[in-house]
């Protein structure tokens, strides 16, 4: 019965930790994020990381429309984020309700802190986009779909904590990656790193919770294993370009209304390769450390387009190159 | 998403729903599906067009219309089905320009591309 499971010690005193951190410090509205810096000409994120970047369409658009797709691109994460995190609290606190976790106290006060810390994000990200002056997305159905109906609640909500951090994780490494620089404002860095303090947290207790109940949900593994790479992928392509946001950049050439071509070519770039990688690396590790990925299952990596991300870390291993991928000790100016 | 579909190229253009269901019995492969019991269903548009496939442990049946409650269900326009199926549009982009939705449960949905090859 994993009512009955006793939580290991390493457990206890890591939930202790993320609980105290919790109490000590959470993200304010108000106080945390530059919000009078000023909004002229800015970038949201790094050139390098715009989705044409590195492509024929990059050389197709002027400057002033490249611009305009860093504010449109980040604005979208932005609202994904809005609506993510609100998902999750209504899940969360579904879960709290549910009472499937009450056996573990400590567990249902992070997750209290958590929806707590989710709201406020939410908050955040929205005060973002009308400071400037940006409407919502429409959110892809696919993408609400993907989490929506697979991550309902059993009687051990595992799945719905591993859906999660997924997500958390995949879009933290993105959004770090696009904004922890000098080149774009200090406010869209401000809220991706001021986020990302939090979501360390977010991120360090799923893997914790993974590790500590993975044994006893039975097949929860099985199940993990077959929708894990499509899941993943569908996350990456969708986050990287979705036709609004060209839409709304309103680019002159003629090039970008050929919609099939345009998503084909960002989709499949050197660039996105390289930067989907670096998202991937430390989560592959842990699916590989608590065998979501295992060889028998490698055909489905491959049909995700991750062989060759696989074969990357495999090879990182075999030369006992180590990472460490604990989001708690990595300082921020390295993420 | 990406990988559920059953396209590999078919070796002729197949120009209608009904080719595509009738090329279904060559395209199955048993092996793929012994343990599985699953309804997939298709919602189609353009013109409007609903049938399911169900699984059962290594057989399937094609049924015209709409399941109570199928585990996967896939909607699109009767054009870009077609297009998927003769791998003359990859299915990603079909995706991510919402030309392709896909509901219910990804691990059922991704065992359609070794059932259906
Ligand atoms: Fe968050
Ligand atoms: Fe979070």
């Amino acid at each position: 019965m994993i009512q009955e499971k006793e939580l290991s010690e390493k457990f206890t005193k890591l939930l202790q930790k993320l609980n105290d951190a919790s109490d000590k410090k959470q993200m304010s509205m108000l106080l945390d994020h530059p919000w009078h810096s000023p909004n002229e000409g800015i970038w949201l994120k790094k050139r390098e990381n715009l989705s044409i970047y590195g492509t024929e369409f990059y050389d197709y658009a002027t400057e002033e429309e490249r611009q305009r797709l860093s504010i449109m691109e980040t604005a979208t994460w932005w609202h994904t984020f809005v609506v993510f995190e609100n998902l999750v609290t209504e899940y969360y606190l579904k879960i709290i309700n549910h009472e499937s976790l009450k056996a573990f106290p400590e567990v249902v006060r992070y997750m209290h802190h958590f929806c707590r810390e989710e709201v406020t994000h939410a908050l955040v990200f929205r005060k973002a986009m009308k400071h400037f002056n940006i409407p919502p997305f429409p959110v892809p159905d696919n993408l609400k779909d993907f989490y929506k109906d697979n991550a309902s609640i059993i009687e051990f909500p595992l799945k719905a904590i591993f859906l999660t951090i997924l997500m958390e994780w995949f879009a933290e490494n993105n959004a770090m990656l696009d904004c922890n620089n000098d080149f774009v404002s200090p406010l869209s860095r401000a809220i991706a790193v001021e986020h990302h303090k939090e979501e360390a947290r977010h991120i360090e207790w799923g893997k914790l919770m993974m590790r500590e109940f993975i044994e006893v949900v039975p097949d929860f593994l099985d199940d993990a294993r077959e929708y894990t790479a499509p899941f993943m992928r569908n996350l990456l392509d969708m986050a990287t370009c979705n036709p609004e946001t060209y839409d709304r950049v309103g680019f002159t050439h003629p090039a970008f209304q050929d919609y099939e071509r345009l998503f084909e070519t960002v989709l499949f770039s050197e660039n996105r390769k390289q930067i989907n990688r670096k998202i991937m690396e430390p989560l592959i590790r842990f699916f590989i450390e608590i065998e979501v990925y295992t060889p028998d299952y490698h055909e489905i990596w491959e049909a995700a387009r991750f062989g060759e991300d696989i074969e990357f870390v495999l090879e990182k291993e075999r030369r006992k190159i180590v990472e460490n991928d604990n989001l708690l000790e990595i300082p921020i100016s390295h993420v | 998403m990406s990988e559920i579909t059953e396209i590999e190229k078919p070796s002729e253009i197949l120009k209608t729903v009904d080719e595509v269901i009738a090329s279904m019995q060559y395209r199955f492969h048993p092996e793929n599906c012994t343990n599985l019991k699953a309804i997939y269903q298709w919602q189609l548009k353009n013109p409007d067009r609903n049938f399911y496939i169900s699984i059962d442990c290594g057989t399937f049946q094609i049924t015209e219309g709409e399941h109570p409650s199928p585990n996967v269900t896939v909607e699109t326009d009767t054009e870009v089905y077609l297009k998927l199926v003769n791998g003359q549009m990859k299915d990603v982009i079909a995706v991510v320009t919402g030309k392709l939705r896909v509901r219910g449960s990804i691990s059922t949905a991704q065992k359609l591309n070794r059932i259906f090859i």
